[in-house]
């Protein structure tokens, strides 16, 4: 039996963490949501996280905080950054800092299998 | 007999069946029994025909039942004679002769083709029964052996014949006795099932109203039996049975078992046997034993139940339970007896009468007494026991209270044993029984005859005094201890038209004058409590209605033992001295008055009367003249040249032109100053007339002189503030003006016709006014009118006017409503132009709201991202959303559960971006000031919501602590909420560059002390420094780059604008707290809305009129 690969999504927003797992699941993965960063790192699922799709602002540890802690703790998953800021600077700036992708919400579907393919090509 | 030897065996065999042929023949007949005579024919024809072998067999019976012979035959099938008997009788007849019974014995002849011998035998001794032939065409017919059998066999056909003939006849006999029976018993049974119809019918009948009567005797609240005639219990209904505890078999030994108590049996026993004989009814009062043992009185009726005839049928028997009865009876018997001994000995006289009033007793001491016997007694309705011009009386109430059944008492005279009529009283009264009718009258006798005639001679004796009294020519009274009134002597009733009934007690006192009833009332009371005699005076009311004062005396009555038994009283006319002395004080005090009036006027007046003698060298004056001039009383000369002195000289011109013009006008009025000696002046007013003698010189003035420096100082005063407030009302662009409201007349000062443009010289009125008002104002003016008009209140308002130059003036209106001497409405006000101040004021406001747009649209920028960011949210679920749902519904199958979902969620997020967008849209409209009712708590939540993502950007720890009992403040909720989000934004600015701490930032709201709501938003960022502090409000300050620094400088003037203010303190900790304080609800609306309410629509509408202008 082949399992699907495991997607995070970490965000604090409702809408994107009953969302965006079914997309994925569509997609042919599997999904697990996360409320905050704090949640996701006091879980199991951390190991088996092929790709993280990561909300940059959050109350208490932000995304990049989380990317931070990630390198610290030597896991290597790819992280794809979502924000709802349109911010022009914040994208380059996250590429810079290691991030596969950095997508704007809202995103098309097309954007995020893009992502998702470059996230898997690493 | 003839033997024809043939062969011997042959003749053996012959001879032997000839044997069992006779045998035969002889037994024939046992078969013949009670067999009809053809049948018996038949037989025998088989019979012989076989037996003897024949041609031919025939038989005729003669003496047959029926009419006609019976003829039989056989015949051989070899002849060929087909027809029947009747043809071979005639055969026969023609053969043997007519007459059968003339038939020869034997005879042969020719039958058909044949020759046939025929043998005739005949049956019956003569041949009566019948004959029989027999033929045969054997020559050797008939044979011996052959005339035997036939012979025997004719015989015992004849006999069998004869027998059946006898058979037949009895049969016939007796079935025609049976018929005939039959007959009868038919008819008797017809009428035997009738009957028994009946029978039943009857039966079932009874037995119904058997079951009917044993219904009704079961449910009869009764012990019901019925007894046969003879007295034999046939039937007793339930209750009789479940009484007494028995069966019916055991009820019928009642005789003898008990059931009756043995005390009563013999009784019982006789009676009923005397009745059951008699059968006349019985009635036995009797003891029974009921089912637990216990005997109990009954009474045992028995009737008979006759037949039409008069016999008796039946007894019915009815058992009634008399026990509590007969025990009660019993009972009243034992008491009557005690109460009879009683009676005896009580030392009374009594009598007793039965309930219809027939005297059925009387004691010992009536007897001794009347000395007469009960039965002569008895009479006394009518004998003369009871004096005879009583006794129509007395019988008369003695027969209505039998009747009525009301006790009833009486006086009369009785004869007593002696033949003395005494007089006594009858009290009667009835008993009654636990029914409640009346089972006896009690009646007591007592001797009162002394006590009457004692009552009698009273009685005569107060009638002559009453005389007395009446004929006294006084009005006479009196009264018991208590005070009210008994007795009044006919003057009294004749004076006050007053009959006894109506002036007893206290009736008198309506004739009382109303207002002397009280005080009278008092005296009267005290009289009495001083137990002494005494007096009042009062006015009593006469027959004809005039009041007249009289003199009340009384005085007390006591007995033995010196307490008060009554008061006698005597009231004596004094009305002509009364009156006379009323109007002597009248008088008097009339005097008096006038003169304290005078006095009173002079001082009060600070007047004073004179009265001066021109012609007199010295005119004496009084202390209050000397007053008057500031001199000590008694130290005026009287002198001419003293007064002159007195007068201020610059005034003297001014009196001497007084006294001219009294000289010859009669009249004198004039003001003037004096000098005081302490220098002091004072001015005087003087008015008087001059009366001349007969030559016409002034020889007498009379008049009033008074101090009246005090209005004159006052008039000065007025004329001096008058000129003030003109000049007041110049400088300040003030007019004042007066408006009676019910005549409409105005006065209007010269400033306010200054402000109108208006001509001073004409009169203002409404209309004028009105001229004047802008058009547009004209309904606020005509309603603050009408407004003041009805209610009188005071009022201020704001309006504009609109000159004949086009040009606009806004005016400041203020009245205050008062009610002159006669309740007559009048306002007094003030008209202020307010036109300059009112154009700066908008100036300021306009700059002041384009302030407050521009620090919005600074904030704009810092909220650009928050919108972005609130309004991202949604959209990226909406088309993650469905994305996904079409994935969903192209799967294979597909996924309808699923993409149900994702449009779920769709909708959802579609809704709350809209929402956001809605409340942006709200905070930055352009919206002038609309003063509404503001909950802090929610302007305070939405802020936040909508600053959510700025909080989160910068990881800002929000708390709040906003209190529960915040009372709404009234102001414009969209600038209290630029406040709030500014000094929010503020606060996260200020802890953007901390990292060492949590960056807490509290809001608070709590009531503040005088009816105020305070906000304060708290952080910990950079903190502030006390010096500069102040600073920060400035419009234009700011610390942060590329900021406006206009948020706090507007903050501050908007809170201001709500009367509140706005300030900032360093805190404990790290950070400050921006807190702004503003009077809630209830202070600002009431102020606000009287005049608020009139001035908003004016001002929005005078910016508009600036904008055009």
């Amino acid at each position: 039996m082949v399992t699907p690969p495991l997607i995070s999504v970490v965000d604090d927003d409702e809408s994107v963490r009953e969302s965006l797992p079914d997309l994925l699941r569509e997609f042919g993965f599997a999904a697990q949501a996360f409320s905050s960063a704090e949640e996701f790192l006091a879980s199991d699922f951390i190991s088996q996280t092929r790709c993280l799709v990561l909300d940059i602002a959050m109350p208490g540890m932000t995304g990049p905080d989380l990317q931070l802690e990630l390198a610290r703790r030597r896991q290597e998953i790819p992280i794809i950054f979502i924000t709802a800021h349109a911010d022009e600077t914040m994208r380059p700036r996250m590429l810079e800092l290691g991030a596969v992708e950095c997508l704007s919400k809202p995103f098309s579907e097309t954007a995020l299998l893009e992502a998702l393919n470059a996230a898997f090509r690493e | 007999m003839e033997v024809q030897l043939g062969h011997p065996a042959e003749e053996i065999k012959h001879l032997e069946r000839c044997i069992n042929d006779l045998i035969g023949s002889i037994a024939v007949p046992t078969v013949w029994s009670a067999r009809e005579p053809s049948e018996i024919v038949d037989t025998l024809l088989d019979l012989l025909f076989n037996m003897l072998d024949l041609d031919l067999i025939y038989v005729r019976l003669e003496d047959t039942v029926g009419e006609t012979p019976i003829e039989m035959f056989r015949v051989a099938q070899s002849l060929s004679l087909t027809d029947g008997a009747q043809k071979i009788g005639e055969l026969f007849k023609r053969w043997l002769g007519a007459d059968p019974q003339k038939w020869p014995k034997q005879v042969r002849n020719t039958v058909g083709d044949n020759d046939m011998t025929v043998v005739l035998m005949r049956l019956g001794v003569q041949g009566q029964i019948g004959v029989i032939v027999a033929g045969s065409r054997r020559a050797d017919f008939p044979r011996q052996s052959e005339r035997l059998v036939l012979s025997v066999a004719a015989n015992q056909a004849a006999i069998g014949l004869q027998a059946a003939r006898l058979l037949s006849e009895q049969r016939r006999v007796a079935d025609e006795r049976v018929a005939q029976r039959a007959g009868e018993l038919s008819a008797a049974n017809e009428a035997l099932q009738k009957e028994a119809a009946e029978r039943r019918r009857a039966e079932e009948a009874l037995r119904e109203a058997e079951r009917e009567s044993r219904l009704i005797l079961d449910n009869i609240p009764g012990l019901v039996g019925l007894l046969s005639a003879t007295g034999y219990v046939e039937v007793v209904n339930r209750q009789l049975l479940d009484y007494f505890g028995q069966t019916l078999e055991e009820l019928r030994e009642w005789g003898t078992n008990g059931t009756v108590h043995p005390e009563d049996l013999p009784h019982v026993a006789e009676v009923f046997t005397r009745s059951i004989e008699s059968g006349s009814p019985y009635n036995i009062v009797q003891r029974f034993r009921r089912s637990d043992g216990l005997y109990r009185w009954f009474e045992n009726s028995g009737f008979p139940l006759r037949d039409a005839e008069g016999r008796v049928t039946r007894w019915c028997v009815l058992l009634t339970d008399i026990d509590e009865r007969k025990r009660a009876e019993d009972a009243l018997r034992e008491s009557e007896f005690e109460s009879r001994l009683i009676v005896d000995s009580i030392p009374g006289l009594i009598a007793v009468f039965s309930p219809g009033g027939e005297l059925e007793f009387v004691n010992r001491q009536i007897v001794e007494y009347f000395g007469r016997s009960l039965e002569e007694l008895r009479r006394w309705g009518s004998d003369d026991t009871t004096h005879p011009e009583d006794k129509t009386r007395i019988v008369e109430l003695f027969t209505r209270a039998v009747a009525s059944g009301e006790p009833f008492e009486f006086e009369s005279r009785a004869r007593r044993s002696d033949g003395v009529y005494r007089w006594h009283q009858s009290r009667g009264f009835p008993l009654r029984g636990t029914d409640g009718h009346i089972v006896r009258w009690y009646n007591l006798i007592i001797d009162i005859d002394e006590r009457k005639r004692a009552e009698d001679a009273l009685a005569a004796s107060e009638r002559n005094l009453k005389l007395i009294i009446d004929t006294i020519p006084a009005l006479a009274w009196s009264t018991g201890p208590d005070g009210s009134a008994d007795f009044f002597n006919q003057h009294y009733l004749d004076y006050v038209g007053l009959t006894t009934e109506q002036a007893s007690g206290w009736g008198w006192t309506s004739a009382l004058h109303p207002d002397d009833s009280d005080s009278l009332a008092a005296t009267w009371a005290g009289i009495m409590a001083s137990e002494a005699p005494g007096e009042a005076e009062a006015r009593l009311r006469r027959h004809d209605g005039e009041y007249r004062w009289f003199l009340f005396r009384a005085n007390p009555l006591r007995d033995e033992s010196g307490n008060i038994v009554k008061w006698y009283g005597t009231n004596t006319d004094i009305d002509d001295w009364k009156r006379a002395e009323a109007q002597r004080d009248r008088t008097i005090k009339e005097l008096q008055a006038k003169q304290e009036l005078l006095d009173l006027a002079q001082k009060s007046a600070r007047a004073m009367a004179f009265d001066w003698y021109p012609q007199q060298e010295v005119n004496s004056w009084s202390p209050e003249q000397e007053a008057l001039h500031g001199l000590t009383p008694g130290s005026f000369d009287g002198t001419y040249q003293s007064w002159k002195k007195t007068i201020y000289p610059p005034d003297w011109p001014v009196v001497v032109k007084a006294i001219e013009n009294a000289r010859e006008a009669g009249e004198v009025a004039a003001e003037f100053r004096v000098i005081w000696p302490d220098g002091s002046i004072h001015w005087l007013l003087t008015k008087g007339q001059m009366f001349f003698d007969e030559q016409g010189k002034p020889f007498r003035m009379v008049g009033f002189t008074s101090d009246v420096t005090n209005r004159k100082l006052a008039e000065e005063d007025l004329r001096r503030s008058e000129a003030f407030l003109a000049e007041a009302q110049r400088l300040s662009s003030t007019g004042s003006f007066s408006w009676r409201v019910a005549t409409n007349g105005m006065t209007w000062s010269e400033q306010a016709y200054q402000i109108f443009e208006l001509d001073p010289a004409v009169p203002m009125t409404p209309q004028l006014i009105m001229s004047r008002v802008h058009p547009e104002d004209i309904p606020l003016v005509n309603e603050v009118i009408n407004r003041a008009r009805a209610t009188g209140d005071d009022f201020e308002y704001e309006h504009r006017l609109l000159m004949p130059g086009h040009s606009i003036k806004y005016l400041h209106v203020i009245a205050h409503g008062t009610r002159d001497q006669d309740g007559q409405l009048e306002y007094i006000g003030a008209v202020q132009d307010v036109t300059e101040r009112r154009l700066s004021e908008e100036a300021l406001g306009k700059l002041r709201s384009e302030l407050a747009h521009v620090s919005r649209v600074a904030t704009l920028g810092a909220l650009t991202a928050s919108v972005a960011h609130e309004v991202n949210q949604p959209l990226a679920g909406i088309i993650t959303n469905a994305s996904t749902c079409l994935r969903m519904l192209a799967a294979d199958p597909p996924n309808l559960d699923g993409a149900r979902e994702t449009v779920r969620r769709t909708i959802r997020d579609g809704h709350r971006a809209s929402d956001v967008i809605t409340r942006l849209r709200a905070l930055f409209s352009k919206k002038g000031a609309a003063p509404e009712s503001v909950d802090l708590n929610e302007a305070t939540r939405e802020v936040i919501a909508l600053s959510q993502s700025e909080l989160q950007r910068n990881g800002i720890i929000l708390r709040t602590e906003l209190s529960d009992d915040l009372p709404p403040v009234t102001g414009d909720r969209i600038q209290l909420q630029q406040v709030i989000l500014n000094l929010l934004l503020n606060a996260v600015d200020a802890m953007v560059e901390i990292n060492d701490r949590p960056k807490q930032l509290l809001i608070r709201t709590e009531r503040d002390e005088g009816d105020r709501v305070r906000l304060s938003v708290q952080d910990a960022g950079v903190g502030l420094d006390p010096q500069s502090v102040e600073r920060l409000f400035d419009a234009f300050y700011t610390t942060k780059s590329g900021g406006m620094g206009i948020g706090l400088s507007v903050s501050r003037s908007i809170i201001e604008s709500h009367h509140g203010h706005l300030w900032a303190s360093p805190n404990d900790g790290p950070g400050a707290t921006f807190s702004f304080s503003i009077p809630h609800a209830s202070e600002g609306v009431r102020a606000a809305s009287s005049i608020g309410a009139i001035r908003t629509s004016a001002f929005t509408d005078a910016e508009g009129a600036l904008r055009k202008a």
